[in-house]
């Protein structure tokens, strides 16, 4: 066997991407009247980019971290905060967000680096727990978090002359297809790169990275670099679309939902963040109405998930070593339409 | 000399592992470590490659590496490989090689010449594109083997390779570490259990004794040491031969 089955896979991951978005672009045709359906669709792609990141760093890299709804929290003040305060434009103020985010995801890495597994979690979940307290104080406060009411008004997003407006859920979501593909490209691109083999060779064997020149102290940074600052950058664009911020979204809610969402999607299985995005979004909708009960279901869930699907609906499909639902039926039809061509002859 | 070793100490709390040891490696050599389990040969490697930190001088190629991280030791010229497989378990052989030839050296270059060179050396063709994890053993070895050598080391450190192989297996892996430092010219440092093993393949011979050094010199002569064969070999090793 050669190398070649890799070089399918980095095809397979490009084409189940573009298939996806392929799918998702044609969506407003049928749906664009329906606001709440939109709503649901243009959070999923906000949400899918955090998921998304969030793997590159636990599902590919193995280091559990805690801390992504920290990074997208970051992002989006520090968006918005920038745009209010220097008067520019929001595009810049997500690539602050991004380049803010990405610095703090750096600086919480460095004490991570001395640590393993639980450790990392907790350190993390620290700063997570750490955030509400400061965003509400008085040095929050004085650097412009609107302290516990949070970020009421947000600077308008536009092209040209037009302003983007929470009744035209269309453009949001295009302008969010475009966003989001750009950061899961980058992502995949990541993950493809040698930067990505090196992530996946400290998760599987630190030793065996290490003995043969892996820098895990530089790719471990990098990685928390990487991943914080695309959730850093959606989380400008997440507090663009909403028209406000506030620091409810670290609530528990919102972790448990991705937390969903990378489990079905399949951990380190790319791009089954963006799947489990879309699926988890859906079924927290329907079970809307069980109010307070949703979250024990999403509790279950994950424990169902972890027990019975480890490598989530993308390890469904594509298994790791043997063929997946899609091969597995066209298996079934050649064998068949062999059988009917022996009965013919 | 190639690697030098000089007063090298490594403490566990209150235990020694490695207690004022002193030895060298020529180049082009094999050197092969024996002693009984916990003598302190695993520590010894870890010490020298940098996973673990100690006390005492390591020099290197005439350049000191105390205390340098193991990615640092690799780009030196120092690889290695480990009893119980090591390897990027989710990516296939040939991603591993690769790994192993682009961070192998400092300025992160792949040269293809060098993993397609490493791979036909290695026998492993026709595996290179498994994931590492269902490997058989003996390819997870050889996989390691080929990705130390895909970082253009001018030594190779073997911890324990023949443990948990077949006979036949085996004898491939010494015909194989003897083509490796004939025809490459590499230095190989190897601890192994199996006496034959050693015999056959090393020019010196160390036996480790409570991370102290027991006895130095030619295999033949080693196994024959008194004090070798009463602490390591015993006496049925001595009658045997």
């Amino acid at each position: 066997m050669g190398h070649g089955g890799n070089l399918m896979k980095i095809k397979k991951d490009l084409g189940v991407l573009l298939a996806v978005y392929g799918l998702l672009a044609l969506l407003p045709i049928f749906f664009h009247n329906n606001m709440s359906l939109m709503n649901i669709l243009i959070i999923s792609l906000i949400w899918a980019v955090v998921a998304g990141s969030w793997d590159l760093i636990m599902g590919f890299a193995g280091i559990f971290t805690f801390g992504q709804i920290a990074f997208l929290v970051i992002g989006g003040y520090s968006s918005v905060i920038f745009c209010k305060l220097f008067g520019i434009s929001p595009w810049f103020g997500f690539l602050i967000g991004g380049i803010v985010a990405g610095g703090a995801g750096i600086l919480v890495g460095l004490p991570c680096l001395k640590l393993k597994g639980a450790y990392v979690a907790l350190v993390t979940f620290a700063v997570h727990m750490i955030l509400e307290p400061f965003l509400k104080s008085d040095i929050g406060r004085a650097i412009g978090t609107g302290g516990a009411q949070g970020i009421l008004t947000v600077p308008p997003l536009k092209i040209g002359s037009y302003v983007y407006n929470a009744m035209e859920p269309t453009p949001w979501f295009y302008t969010l297809l475009i966003i989001s593909f750009i950061a899961f490209f980058i992502i995949y691109k990541v993950v493809h790169s040698m930067w990505g083999y090196s992530f996946i060779a400290l998760r599987d064997s630190e030793l065996f990275a290490q003995s043969v020149g892996v820098n895990a102290f530089k790719y471990k940074l990098i990685v928390f670099g990487i991943s914080a600052a695309l959730t850093g950058m959606i989380g400008g664009v997440y507090a663009n679309y909403v028209g406000m911020l506030s620091t409810r979204i670290l609530g528990l809610d919102l972790f448990l939902i991705l937390m969903v969402m990378l489990v079905l999607g399949g951990m380190g299985r790319f791009p089954g963040a963006l799947l489990g995005a879309f699926i988890t979004m859906f079924i927290s909708e329907s079970l809307r109405y069980f109010d307070t009960y949703r979250l024990i279901i999403f509790g279950l869930l994950v424990m169902v998930l972890v027990i019975k699907m480890p490598q989530g609906i993308i390890g469904l499909i594509f298994p790791l070593g043997k063929a997946g639902i899609i091969e597995r039926t066209i298996l079934h039809f050649r064998e068949k339409k062999a059988k009917k061509a022996e009965m013919i002859t | 000399m190639l690697l030098y070793c000089k007063d090298l100490t490594k403490k566990f709390g209150e235990i020694t592992a490695v207690n004022r040891l002193s030895f060298d490696v020529k180049a082009q050599e094999i050197f092969g470590i024996a002693g009984p389990n916990g003598a302190g040969k695993t520590t010894l490697y870890n010490l020298i490659t940098g996973v673990y930190k100690g006390i005492g001088e390591i020099n290197f190629d005439g350049s000191e590496i105390n205390n340098l991280d193991p990615h640092r030791i690799c780009h030196k010229g120092i690889a290695r490989t480990f009893q119980i497989p090591q390897l990027a378990t989710s990516l296939s052989a040939y991603h591993n090689i690769k790994i192993a030839a682009h961070f192998g050296n400092e300025k992160n270059r792949v040269d293809k010449k060098v993993i397609d060179d490493v791979i036909a050396f290695n026998g492993l063709r026709d595996k290179q594109g498994i994931v590492a994890d269902k490997l058989s053993l003996i390819d997870k070895k050889l996989t390691m083997v080929a990705a130390a050598m895909a970082t253009q080391p001018k030594m190779l450190m073997f911890d324990e390779p023949m443990a948990g192989l077949s006979p036949l297996e085996i004898r491939h892996l010494m015909d194989l570490f003897k083509k490796i430092n004939e025809e490459r010219g590499l230095t190989i440092v190897i601890i192994e259990h199996f006496m034959k093993v050693l015999t056959e393949l090393a020019d010196r011979l160390m036996i480790l004794e409570n991370g102290a050094k027991l006895c130095i010199g030619p295999p033949l002569e080693v196994t024959q040491d008194k004090r070798v064969i009463e602490s390591y070999l015993g006496n049925c090793y001595a009658e045997s031969k």
